[in-house]
């Protein structure tokens, strides 16, 4: 009988049955999404980071090595399980052409290198180690949809050509975070190009499981080892190739939250409009002596069955979809080995989502106790009746709630976009902002070229202001009295700074600001001191500030003054021209200039490094941003669509008897506009602050186990103020429209007939 | 014959004052009062579906107006009948599911689908409806359904049966018919306590409470006087000494 009763009821409210499934299987979708695209994506990096062999520890380093002080190094330290050392040739982008396309304009340092012996494998795109032949060369599967490219294309390297045999995948730096890539040939072609770029090593090291890379990186240096250029740890070779479709998943998980909280409203009035239609039922059914927990059941059985259903189709969909969402993910980082970990990730997304849903049914169908058996016969009417409807009361205010969820989910996606399209969000990433930058590396006499390009910048009428920032590798000295090495940008940070997560940018002498994984790492606050060696000179620095910075490891520092100068790593200068407009003109005239000059520097477009760097995943969230408003304003419609017609329902005796004594439609639907307007104002006034403000603490903390700390929205005010409200107003309008639409079928003599 | 259902003192909300009467197994009994008198207050502190503010009930010799909810509706389910003015039944079940579920309910396994469902046919059959049973509660007459809703309050053979102004939305003929149902089931040994303010229904009953401002002004006795214009007036009479 109870089964007959639920499935009569189911077939009987239809439309009140699918909007409950509906919002079940939606959150339920978003949710089993979210905890397979994680987890898939983690599983496939480390997938390909175990099958790669990816080293715990990774110094670049340019100019000349000794084998036998780093094998000796090797053998001496325990910790060590393998050491190989690489080269990497570094090529001019404008040298590389892919199927007639040239890298003239990559951002990306370009180059090529032969398969490693023990570890740190390049792998095909079946996670397999490459063997390539003579004249054959394997592309990074980046490149494969950026250009388009197909196997047996012709690759130009110079004046060599070479087959395109396939696309690699490379553990360290197949995310377009990592500035460099690697173009894989055989040794006796790497012999061949040798002299067409500069060459530099990667000395790697695999350590054994348990060690402390901190420590190990310390005794590395301590062991006055090569050590010019960036040291970067496997943790860190994680993060980068997890955030660029980190923050796509970040996008969607805080929208399968705002859909769950909206879910749950939307179930709570489906339910409300249920019970206020049968309460004679109830009623009677508790007249007649059948239990109120009895009744309940019955309504949570059907629920139950509702959650089952839209479980079931969430998790289906989501597992159908997630192939398609990921399709970038796998194809860099290759198929997840977590498949089952995954689903059942999944699953048991889905049944929290699922447990929520049900426990909030459960707390509102705890209502059904306060229906009186004789108030429900004697037709007194609802379980709210005779209570003013007020702006404030509980039925507004849960309108106003989905409003400002609705407008939530639409900003917070929108002002992630915005800021990651942002030229200056690269200033959380530890670069400064301008619009050109000008690095000088892996060169002889760095020192003097930066002088002379210092000296070329300043007598140049066209550039605005330029700044150069000089990277100096220094012994810090800690408090415990340990000592671990730092790269120190010296220079002039006001120019061009950074964003500070804490404190301010080094101005005075003394002063130093150190980056979020060095201060974590080191154990480092504001205020704090630190003694840097530097020519066996040691002087005191106080910590003023803490940025955020993924690049060259991570582990970076700035001061304004150094007291010692030693030699230089690399420098770097910032520039922003007077006329934006000649920026491509200027671009050309210098690479030319620096190249006839012998000095080997790279010159990028800021805007164009982060269009390279961060494109892929501007893309995804713009997506996210359309369908997050897409789904929003979905949600405002059928959440608004159905209140209106409760409120219509409930107020029916009302509606019938202004018709009787002479009110027109159109008089009693301007009535309910008037009572929405002050709902729909406060609910966008509310989401738009609640977007902006509550929404970049959430995007910040979850950037913050990314990396990226002090994390602010850079908000584009005409989206945010005018086009979201916007949508969200007529929305609302339309929806408010459809609901009165039973107005019209309310007669005059209903009210004289005692019709509720 | 024995006590059945005794009320003691009963108060509510000021609608009812220190009611007390009994009413005896087997009796058939009419409460009767003008609008706002307290007739449809008194039979749901007397059914338990209310609680009343002081005093008590009797069933059967155990007191049940200090019932928990959950014992007091276990009481109903098992022990009464009741049948409203508006014939409340559940729309998405057809006539006969709506008569078995009180049945089903009670029994939860204990006794056969097919046992109910023959009880639910045999008093439709008495009560003349049985080929209705697949319909709509929409597809049948205002008699049909409310003779359908005295099957469901028949169906788990209750020591009594209520009912508020079960007459009260038919035309003329089907009160007519559904009055004669109440008198059979009445003749078959079924204890009745009506609500009703139609003299007509109120005729057929053994006994008339009459209510007024929430206490009884007075009773008739009218067992055992032969039908016919006789008992009519002798009624009429006293309800005009009621000032009805």
């Amino acid at each position: 009988m109870k089964h007959r009763i639920i499935w009569n009821e189911i077939r009987g409210n239809w439309l009140l049955a699918v909007t409950t499934w509906l919002f079940m299987a939606i959150s339920a979708f978003m949710f089993a999404l979210t905890c397979l695209l994680f987890v898939s994506l983690l599983g496939s990096v480390d997938t390909l980071m175990e099958k790669a062999q990816t080293p715990d520890f990774l110094q670049i380093h340019a100019g000349g090595i000794s084998e036998t002080k780093l094998l000796w190094f090797a053998e001496e330290n325990e910790q060590i399980r393998d050491y190989q050392t690489l080269n990497f040739l570094n090529l001019e982008n404008s040298s590389l052409i892919l199927d007639g396309y040239s890298l003239a304009d990559s951002t990306q340092d370009n180059g090529v290198c032969v398969q490693s012996r023990s570890f740190d494998y390049l792998l095909d795109l079946e996670n397999k180690r490459i063997q390539v032949s003579d004249g054959e060369i394997y592309v990074p599967v980046c490149y494969r949809k950026e250009y388009d490219l197909t196997v047996g294309e012709n690759v130009q390297i110079g004046e060599n050509s070479f087959i395109l045999a396939g696309f690699l995948r490379d553990s360290q730096m197949n995310s377009m975070m990592a500035s460099s890539k690697r173009f894989l040939v055989s040794e006796s072609d790497y012999e061949r190009l040798r002299e067409a770029g500069s060459e530099e090593y990667l000395i790697e090291f695999l350590l054994w499981e348990g060690t402390d890379i901190k420590t190990f990186a310390t005794e590395y240096m301590d062991a006055g080892l090569p050590s010019n250029g960036p040291a970067i740890t496997k943790p860190l070779i994680r993060m980068m190739n997890a955030l660029s479709d980190g923050l796509m998943i970040l996008v969607i998980l805080l929208v399968s939250v705002v859909l769950l909280l909206i879910s749950m409203l939307c179930i709570r009035f489906t339910l409300l409009t249920q019970l206020e239609a049968d309460r004679k039922e109830i009623g009677m059914l508790k007249a007649i002596g059948i239990s109120k927990r009895d009744i309940r059941k019955l309504y949570n059985l059907k629920f139950l069955a509702l959650s089952g259903l839209g479980a079931a189709a969430g998790l289906l969909l989501a597992v159908l979809t997630e192939g398609m969402i990921s399709a970038h993910m796998q194809e860099l980082y290759g198929a997840s080995e977590n498949g089952l970990p995954a689903l059942f990730a999944a699953f048991a997304g889905v049944a929290l989502t699922e447990g929520i849903l049900l426990l909030s049914v459960r707390k509102t169908l705890k209502r059904t106790e306060n229906i009186s058996a004789v108030e429900a016969l004697t037709g007194q009417c609802g379980m709210q009746k005779n209570k003013r409807r007020q702006f404030l009361s509980p039925q507004y205010l849960i309108v106003m709630l989905v409003i400002v969820l609705g407008i939530f989910m639409m900003i917070l996606p929108q002002n992630l976009l915005s800021t990651i399209s942002s030229a200056q969000f690269v200033t959380y990433m530890g670069i400064g902002g301008g619009e050109i930058r000008l690095d000088i590396r892996q060169t002889e006499d760095i020192a003097g070229k930066t002088a002379q390009v210092e000296k070329m910048l300043a007598g140049d009428g066209q550039v605005e202001r330029f700044v150069a920032l000089r990277t100096t590798l220094c012994q810090a000295v800690l408090p415990d009295g340990s000592h671990t090495s730092l790269q120190v940008e010296q220079g002039g940070h006001t120019t061009f700074p950074v964003t500070y997560a804490e404190g301010e940018l080094p101005k005075e002498k003394n002063e130093i600001a150190i980056s979020c994984l060095c201060a974590d790492e080191l154990g480092l606050s504001v205020g704090d001191g630190i003694l840097l060696s530097l020519d066996e000179n040691i002087e005191e620095y106080i910590v003023c500030g803490i940025y955020s910075d993924i690049t060259n490891g991570g582990k970076t520092a700035k001061a304004a003054y150094l007291h010692d100068d030693g030699p230089l790593m690399w420098s770097v200068f910032y520039v922003s021209l007077k006329d934006s407009a000649v920026k491509d003109q200027w671009l050309s005239k210098y690479a030319k200039i620096l190249s006839d000059g012998g000095i080997n520097a790279k010159i990028v477009d800021i805007q164009e490094y982060v269009a390279d760097t961060y494109g892929q995943t501007i893309q995804e969230i713009r997506t996210a941003v359309q369908v997050a408003v897409l789904a929003a304003a979905l949600v405002m419609f059928v959440v608004v669509v159905l209140f209106t017609r409760l409120l219509v329902a409930k107020d029916r005796c009302d509606i019938s008897l202004r018709k009787a004594i002479g009110f027109t439609g159109g008089d009693i639907k301007r009535l309910y506009f008037l009572e929405y307007l002050p709902v729909l104002l406060t609910g966008i006034l509310t989401g738009i602050l609640s977007g902006n403000l509550l929404g970049e603490r959430l995007a910040g903390m979850f950037l913050k186990t990314l990396g990226a700390t002090g994390f602010r929205f850079l908000i584009d005010y005409k989206i945010v103020c005018g086009w979201i409200p916007g949508i969200a107003v007529i929305t609302v309008f339309c929806a408010i429209l459809l609901g009165l639409s039973e107005i019209k079928n309310i007669r005059a003599y209903e009210c004289c007939m005692g019709k509720e | 014959m024995s006590e059945l259902l005794v009320v003691k003192k009963l108060c509510k909300d000021g609608i009812l004052k220190d009611i007390s009467f009994a009413i005896n197994d087997g009796e058939m009994v009419a409460v009767m009062g003008p609008s706002g008198s307290g007739k449809s207050t008194l039979l749901y502190q007397v059914s338990g579906m209310d609680r009343a503010d002081s005093g008590e009930v009797w069933m059967d010799g155990a007191e049940i107006s200090g019932l928990s909810e959950d014992h007091r509706a276990k009481l109903r389910l098992g022990q009464m009948g009741f049948v409203f003015q508006h014939m409340n039944m559940l729309k998405n079940l057809n006539l006969i599911d709506n008569i078995r579920l009180p049945a089903c309910h009670l029994q939860k396994g204990k006794s056969s689908g097919q046992e109910i469902e023959q009880r639910a046919r045999m008093l439709m059959r008495k009560m003349g409806i049985e080929e209705l049973a697949g319909r709509k509660i929409t597809e049948v007459s205002g008699g049909q359904l409310q003779r359908a809703c005295i099957c469901r309050s028949m169906i788990n053979q209750p020591k009594i049966l209520f009912a508020d102004e079960p007459t009260g939305a038919l035309n003329r003929s089907a009160a007519q018919e559904v009055m004669e149902e109440f008198t059979r089931l009445n003749r078959e040994s079924t204890t009745i306590l009506m609500v009703t303010h139609d003299s007509r229904i109120a005729a057929r009953c053994g006994r008339i409470l009459y209510l007024l401002d929430g206490s009884i002004k007075g009773e008739l006795f009218l067992a055992g006087m032969p039908e016919g214009k006789g008992k009519e007036e002798r009624m009429n009479r006293w309800l005009t000494q009621m000032e009805w």
